[in-house]
Formats: C-alpha cells, sequence, structure tokens
C-alpha cells in the first residue's frame, strides 16, 4: 500500500532528476549552437 | 506623400488579387449570415462547446502569431540589438494588423457584439481572467496602433507627429511589453478553471507560462518568415539586401532554438510534476507526442543546425513548422483536447461559414499588410528619416 506522501515524493524526486539533467543539457544545447560563432 | 506611393503599379486582375476577393466573398458572405440568422444556424457552438474556431483560431493563434512586434521591439529597443532594426516595422504592422483582426473575430464571434466595451464601460469584473485579457488587448492594440503611427506620419509628410511618436517610442516598448506578457500568458490562464474539460495532458497548473514562451518562440518564427516572404512578394519595395536579410536569419534561429529549447524543457517538468508519463502511451498521448517532438523538438533542431550551419531555407521551414506547431497547440488546447470525455457526437467540428470567416479574416491581414507596406515605408526607410528610428 502506497501513500499520499510517497507519491508526491516520488513525483517531486523525478522532477528535481528530471530539472537537474536538463539544467546540465543547457549547458552542451549552448556550447553547441554557439559553437561556430568564435570563427566567423 | 513620399516616393513609396511613385513605385510601379500592379495590375488589379492578378491571381493573388482574384483568389484574395473570392475568399474574402465567401467570408463576407458567411459573416452576413451569421448577423442575420444569428450564431445557432451559422456555426457548430452550442452550451457543451461554446468557443470554437472563432476563439481557438482567431483569437488565442492570432494573439501569438501576433506576438512578433513586442518580441523584435523588445530585442532592439530594451535590449539593444540594433542590427534587427529593419524587421521592427514589419513585426509591428504584423502585430497590429493580428491584434485588429483578433477584435473583429470577436465581434463576429460574440452573440451580442455590440457588448463588445461592457468590460470597460458597464461592468469591470477586475477579478476575471477575461477582463484582463480583454483590457490588455485594448491597450495593445491602441499601442501597436501608436507605434506604427509614424510610418504613416512619414507617407503623409506630417513631420510634428511622427517626431512627437518618435520620442516615445522606448515607453511605448516597454507598455507594450508589460502588456503582452499579461495577456499572452493569461490566454493560458484561463484555462486554469477546466481541469475537468481539458485533458490532463494539455492541461497543467503552468499552462500561462507555456502560452508565453510559445508565444514568443511564435513571435520570433512569425517574424523570420513574414520578413522572407515580404523579401519575395514585394521586392521592389524591401531594401534590406539579401545577404543581410540572411544575417538576421541566422540570428533568430539563436534565438528560437533557445526559446523552443526552454519551452520543450518546461513541458517535460510539466508531464512529471503531473506524472502523466503513462498517459503518452494512450491515442492522445500519441497526439501529444506528435505536436511535441514534430512541432517543437523537430523546429528546435532545425533551428540549431540552421544557425551552426548558417543555412537561412532549413531556418526558414522551422519557422514555418514552429508557426504550425503553435496554431496546432492552441487548437489542441481550445478543440481537439478540450472537451475530450464526450461522446463523439457531441465534440465540436468547425461549421464551413466558421471556416469561410476565419479564411477571409486572415486573407484580409495578408491583403491590407500589402496594402500599407506597398504604400508605406515599413519594409525601407523615408528618405526624409533614413538612420532616425
Amino acid at each position: 500500500m502506497h501513500t499520499l506522501q510517497e507519491f508526491l515524493n516520488h513525483t517531486k524526486g523525478m522532477t528535481y532528476v528530471i530539472s537537474a539533467l536538463l539544467l546540465l543539457a543547457s549547458i552542451g544545447f549552448w556550447l553547441y549552437l554557439t559553437g561556430r560563432e568564435g570563427g566567423e | 506623400m513620399s516616393e513609396q506611393s511613385h513605385a510601379a503599379p500592379r495590375p488589379l486582375l492578378s491571381p493573388f488579387n482574384v483568389v484574395a476577393a473570392l475568399l474574402l466573398l465567401l467570408g463576407g458572405c458567411a459573416a452576413a449570415y451569421r448577423f442575420a440568422a444569428g450564431l445557432g444556424p451559422s456555426t457548430n457552438l452550442d452550451h457543451l462547446n461554446p468557443w470554437g474556431l472563432w476563439i481557438g483560431f482567431d483569437v488565442m493563434t492570432g494573439v501569438a502569431l501576433a506576438a512578433g512586434g513586442f518580441t523584435i521591439s523588445s530585442a532592439v529597443y530594451l535590449f539593444g540589438m540594433r542590427e534587427y532594426q529593419p524587421l521592427v516595422r514589419p513585426a509591428i504592422l504584423t502585430g497590429f494588423l493580428g491584434y485588429f483582426l483578433v477584435v473583429v473575430g470577436l465581434l463576429v464571434d460574440l452573440g451580442q457584439p455590440w457588448r463588445l466595451p461592457y468590460p470597460f464601460l458597464v461592468q469591470s469584473g477586475p477579478t476575471s481572467a477575461l477582463f484582463e485579457i480583454a483590457l490588455c488587448v485594448a491597450l495593445y492594440l491602441t499601442t501597436l496602433f501608436v507605434e506604427i503611427s509614424p510610418a504613416a506620419f512619414e507617407w503623409l509628410g506630417l513631420k510634428r507627429w511622427r517626431r512627437l511618436v518618435h520620442s516615445m517610442t522606448m515607453a511605448l516598448t516597454i507598455f507594450g511589453l508589460i502588456l503582452s506578457t499579461m495577456h499572452q500568458s493569461t490566454l493560458g490562464a484561463m484555462y486554469l478553471i477546466t481541469p475537468s474539460r481539458l485533458h490532463p495532458l494539455w492541461y497543467s497548473a503552468h499552462i500561462p507560462v507555456h502560452f508565453f514562451v510559445s508565444a514568443v518562440a511564435a513571435g520570433i518564427s512569425m517574424v523570420v518568415l513574414e520578413s522572407a516572404l515580404s523579401h519575395r512578394a514585394l521586392s521592389d519595395r524591401v531594401e534590406v539586401s539579401g545577404e543581410r536579410l540572411d544575417e538576421m536569419t541566422v540570428g533568430l534561429a539563436k534565438a528560437g532554438a533557445v526559446v523552443l529549447g526552454v519551452y520543450l524543457a518546461i513541458k517535460v517538468v510539466a508531464l512529471s510534476l503531473d506524472d502523466e508519463w503513462a498517459l503518452l502511451l494512450t491515442p492522445y498521448g500519441h497526439w501529444y507526442l506528435f505536436e511535441l517532438l514534430g512541432f517543437v523538438l523537430l523546429p528546435m533542431l532545425g533551428y540549431i543546425v540552421g544557425h551552426r550551419e548558417r543555412r537561412p531555407t532549413l531556418i526558414r521551414i522551422s519557422a514555418g513548422v514552429t508557426v504550425a506547431g503553435v496554431v496546432l497547440n492552441r487548437l489542441n488546447v481550445s478543440m481537439f483536447a478540450y472537451n475530450w470525455r464526450l461522446p463523439a457526437a457531441d465534440r465540436y467540428w468547425p461549421h464551413p461559414y466558421e471556416i469561410a470567416v476565419s479564411v477571409a479574416l486572415v486573407t484580409f491581414g495578408v491583403v491590407m499588410f500589402r496594402w500599407i507596406a506597398s504604400r508605406m515605408p515599413i519594409l525601407s526607410e523615408h528618405p526624409d528619416w533614413r538612420g532616425e528610428h
């Protein structure tokens, strides 16, 4: 049996992990997007 | 009047004019029937589906696609990106016509259109999201009218008025940005009261943020598309060279990629916050993924590659897909994923008259843009005011 607290913990935990991954990915995103701007 | 008005006249019976006249005639007849017979016979609206295509497309989509005005004018006047200056007037004109058509669409949609000023004059209801939208749209339409008026003053040779309005540019831009931030998001906030009607994949406590960010993406993409189309269709009026336009397009692609990236990220976070992963395996989930992957992820990748590889054509295609994606999103929220629990027989599908009016409104916008841009200094600078924007 699961409680509402467990459900919220799971959902929020997943969201924190996804948000952290998205923040990390944003660095790669920016570096790739602007990667060729210096050579212009 | 300026030398703009002395450019070579276009033939009256061109294919564009004939098609546009036919569409306007059809839409005009449909609108006349709507006012003569009422909303019942001329639309498929009912008590279960009181908002249809005229709200979902003409208002929700129209406002989002008109976001190019505040996006570009903020970039140029507030963030100092002066290299995009040639795009400001076409974007503001597109925005002004877009908001004007939103109001015209509302007049057709409202059961008692003469009550349009009621929120301001009779019953304000300041706690209502609709009141905020009505107030912001009315104020922003006025702001856009004032912002575009220097082009008309230059055309008419009214130098004093032109100087006066030009001196207010910064204040108008800030005011326009505030109003746009408010009502673009509030259009989404209206759906916060529909958790039982809107499909959970599209419903989110953060839907106002989704609406605002996607409107910025739509605005940037509309500027990319509109500048490319006017460069081709009104080449004799355009002052900016093809190379310069390509440069600006490549720059806008960077902004487009970032905004679409942010939009994709907040949509994924919203999915996670509401723990809706399982719904992605349902038919509605497939439709949602089609919207998110096909019209957000794909154009984002197109913008990224287009910016890196300096490929303006790819960027323009991505802009077209983004615009289509925002249209699809607004139609999903207001029509396809709305009332999703109703049996098929009770679901809404637009009446041909509704489609005819909406097509006529878009056609009217295109015709008016062409008419104004052919005469006033929209796509080029007036010789008397060169470099004074």
